[in-house]
């Protein structure tokens, strides 16, 4: 019994020794680990190229980064509660579909002053113009570091060229055009259709009436269909479900659904548009030319001699930057090394070896990318344009490189040959024509609203959803749908929105005056 | 005196009872950390949540937290789908279930039961992400499979994801697929407690297989019967979630016949991350919940005290 004893009172000291020597070992010659997570899933390269970040991570700062993820799909659900629970994490990605703003209103991140950003990431704050950070602010505070990078996420026409050529058919230019593509489609074609939405169904709305009335829309509180001119310097918001514009907009749908052009299961159907096109199921997609790109690709590998054209409808109309805070870096307020943190953000996001690792991967032809060797005017190579290698589908899929780390001097650009028809000369033009708006920077405070928008919510899903993809006849769908938002608080949350709207601008034009 | 007396019972009762006390201790340790200590946090609903300050700590905001859910005259509709919906559920699942178990007991050859009850609590392990993608590939209107079968024979399409009509009729039939498996066990087992003496002895009066059934099994199960239906009226307020949501998803012209309590709140709150606001809805369920199990069971007390729970 003694020797019992003895060996349970060794068993307990050895038990609470070992915190201590843990702490012990943990000195400052150990690397720390910093924890971020990202959107998506783990792909298969990911961890040879974090492995090669890290590397560098570990000779310059002494710390290396674990990656966690949230999917997709569960970007709503699972993403607040990483907060809720106070998971262990040094950085999180942030972006105002994530709920942003929301988020920093419940102190989910820390606030990066300014004098953090200036002693730990001098290089990001100095080059990131003001405008840009401006984005990022919450009622004056920042939370987040935004991506620097030039991106146009307008909608565009994914068209198969093959079956357009089937019929006989001229090239698709305008709305015209289309329909009568769609009706040849809708005519010959058993096995698939015209159009088939899913959960995602706001590019048809930018071909419709964002792009052709040069109007941008507030993405942080979408339900209450807020919009303003984007070439005006101090545009003054509206609902655009009042206008004559959005009426246009539905009947034309309306009339489409009625002729078979949209499918009957796009109220249900989960699949997105790259799924439905690449598996034959759809004529024509809606999405943004970044994605219309990779579906095309994605067909041309089955060599069936389906081939997809992209088609712009927008002309030459000014459209919309994409926000700075599409793809952001916080730093949550359980994070245990926000410092070291915003020095990884200034270490990968400047320094080009670093930035072209964590945004393309592994340099070579047997890797993800390499050099396109296209000229520059000036006869030297442009390195924005890249080549894919052999094993590019295995890195960038989720989205570690959407992120913070994103810098507009090291851009990336598809090689020619990994172009469908129409996608530079589009990804040229648009770029040329987009432009900022100060209201990118304006963020409603929902705070004393949050009962009205989650009725609004629940409304813009039962009632908005149904007639936007012209399930609902629009001469009697619409009034219904506005009485219902009205009910809902929809005029209670316009005027407050309107106001704040107007301080905002206010206050903005008297700082510019200040200047 | 009353104090004393009633330690020295507790603990008479403890020696005496000493081995079925423990026996009893890891339920009553997990109702304790599953259901007792989590009660405190339902104090959420009053509050409007930050994560700085936590459950505890953020301020309180009174009943704002449930002014969303009657605002958009939705409380009502969903409430009812809730509760019919479960209403019929609990019928013909009792009923299949029932008839399922006195099937099942009746079968005498050994393999062929359990390969029939094997086959029934197949569908148990199923997760509804699975049966509401099955669904879509067997219903959709343009490459569906049913409606693929239905046009080769010259027939109309089956329309089912724009016509809300049909859907009770699926959701009645994909639940009891679904759980009458399971269900028919515990009638089983009830059945097979029922002694085999009582069964001999209606034989040798002359009874035949449906008097044995009328006037001995079904008595024999009907406390199991009950009991069962007072826990599923202890949760008529609660909707399936997994099944509606899987099965609907986003489809608007569906939710006057297809949207619950659960769904609705799921949705609504969905981009507004308000955690007081939804535990204020599962407040509300819960509350309702109790009443109608409280009810239940005093009703029933009324007509045989044996058959109630308390």
């Amino acid at each position: 019994m003694k020797k019992f004893t003895r060996f349970l009172s060794a068993l307990l000291i050895a038990v609470l020794l070992i915190p201590t020597a843990s702490v012990a070992l943990a000195d400052s010659a150990e690397p720390t680990e910093l924890i971020f997570y990202f959107l998506g899933e783990e792909m298969e390269d990911d961890k040879v190229v974090i492995g090669a970040i890290n590397e560098k991570l570990i000779e310059k700062l002494n710390c290396y980064m674990t990656i966690e993820y949230v999917p997709f799909g569960e970007v709503n659900t699972t993403y607040p509660l990483l907060f809720a629970s106070q998971t262990r994490m040094d950085a999180v990605f942030a972006a105002y579909f994530t709920g942003y703003a929301t988020l920093a209103n419940k102190d989910a991140y820390m606030e990066l002053t300014e004098e953090m950003l200036k002693e730990y990431a001098p290089l990001t704050w100095e080059d990131t113009p003001a405008e840009v950070w401006d984005q990022a602010r919450i009622n004056g505070k920042i939370y987040a570091v935004p991506q620097l990078y030039i991106e146009n996420i307008q909608g565009v026409l994914g068209i198969r060229g093959d079956l357009r050529e089937k019929y006989g058919l001229p090239e698709v230019t305008d709305i015209p055009s289309l329909e009568n593509y769609m009706a040849a489609v809708a005519e010959n074609e058993d096995e698939l259709v015209p159009l088939l939405f899913g959960t995602m169904y706001n590019y048809l709305y930018d071909i419709l009436m964002f792009e052709p009335n040069e109007w941008a829309s507030d993405g942080n509180v979408s339900q209450i269909c807020m919009a303003y001119e984007l070439t005006e310097d101090a545009p003054t918001p509206f609902c655009y479900l009042y206008t004559d514009e959005y009426r246009e907009a539905v009947e034309t749908v309306y009339r489409w659904n009625q002729n078979g052009w949209i499918s009957r299961d796009s109220l249900s159907n989960t699949h997105t548009n790259r799924e439905n096109m690449t598996n034959g199921r759809i004529a024509v997609m809606m999405d943004n030319s970044g994605t219309v790109n990779t579906t095309g690709q994605d067909i041309l590998k089955q060599n069936t001699g389906a081939y997809l054209e992209m088609v712009d409808l927008s002309g030459d109309a000014k459209i919309l930057r994409y926000a700075a805070t599409g793809g952001m870096l916080a730093i949550p307020t359980q994070s245990q090394h926000p410092e070291l943190v915003l020095q990884v953000v200034d270490y990968l996001r400047n320094d080009k070896e670093m930035n072209y690792l964590v945004q393309r991967g592994i340099e070579g032809e047997d890797a993800q990318w390499y050099l396109a060797g296209e000229l520059n005017e000036d006869g030297t190579v442009n390195e924005n344009i890249v080549a894919f290698g052999e094993r590019n589908s295995l890195y960038g899929g989720n989205w570690i490189c959407w992120s913070a780390f994103r810098n507009w001097d090291y851009q990336t650009l598809p090689a020619a040959e990994n172009c469908i028809s129409g996608y530079r000369d589009i990804w040229n033009d648009m770029n040329e024509r987009s432009i900022n708006n100060i209201m990118q920077a304006f963020t409603f405070d929902t705070t004393n609203y949050q009962n009205e928008l989650a009725a609004i919510q629940s409304v813009y899903d039962e009632y908005g959803k149904p007639l936007n993809l012209g399930f609902v006849d629009p001469s009697t769908g619409i009034d219904e749908y506005i009485a219902m938002m009205e009910a809902a608080g929809l005029t209670t949350v316009i005027d407050a929105y309107l106001q704040q709207a107007a301080d905002y601008l206010a206050a903005q034009g008297a700082a510019a005056q200040a200047e | 005196m009353g104090v004393k007396r009633l330690f020295q019972n507790l603990s008479y009762d403890f020696r005496r009872n000493r081995a079925l006390l423990l026996m009893i201790l890891p339920v009553v340790i997990y109702l304790l950390v599953f259901s007792y200590v989590p009660m405190a946090g339902a104090v959420i609903a009053f509050k409007s949540y930050n994560f700085n300050d936590g459950i505890f700590g953020s301020p309180w905001c009174g009943l704002n937290n449930f002014r969303f859910f009657f605002m958009s005259g939705k409380a009502w509709q969903v409430t009812k789908n809730t509760v019919l919906y479960n209403a019929a559920f609990i019928v013909t699942q009792n009923v299949l279930e029932i008839t399922a178990a006195i099937f099942l007991s009746e079968i005498a050859k050994p393999r062929f039961k359990k390969i029939t009850q094997g086959a029934m609590f197949l569908p148990n392990f199923i997760s509804w992400v699975v049966v509401g993608a099955i669904a879509y590939n067997l219903l959709s209107y343009d490459f569906g499979f049913i409606n693929n079968v239905l046009t080769s024979m010259g027939m109309e399409k089956w329309d089912v994801y724009t016509d809300a009509s049909d859907w009770p009729g699926i959701f009645v039939f994909l639940s009891a697929w679904k759980h009458i498996g399971y269900g028919s066990i515990v009638y089983l087992a009830a059945i097979m407690g029922i002694s085999s003496e009582i069964y001999e002895s209606a034989s040798l009066d002359g009874a035949n297989e449906w008097q044995k059934i009328r006037y001995i099994t079904l008595p024999g199960i009907k406390p199991t019967f009950v009991v069962l239906l007072i826990l599923a009226i202890g949760n008529i307020f609660r909707g399936n979630f997994d099944m509606f949501y899987q099965l609907v998803g986003t489809n608007g012209l569906l939710y006057n016949a297809t949207d619950v309590i659960d769904t609705y709140v799921f949705r609504s709150l969905l981009t507004t991350y308000e955690f007081g606001m939804s535990s204020a809805i599962g407040l509300y369920q819960s509350v309702l919940c109790c009443i109608t199990l409280v009810v239940t069971n005093l009703i029933i007390r009324r007509i045989n005290p044996e058959n109630a729970l308390y």
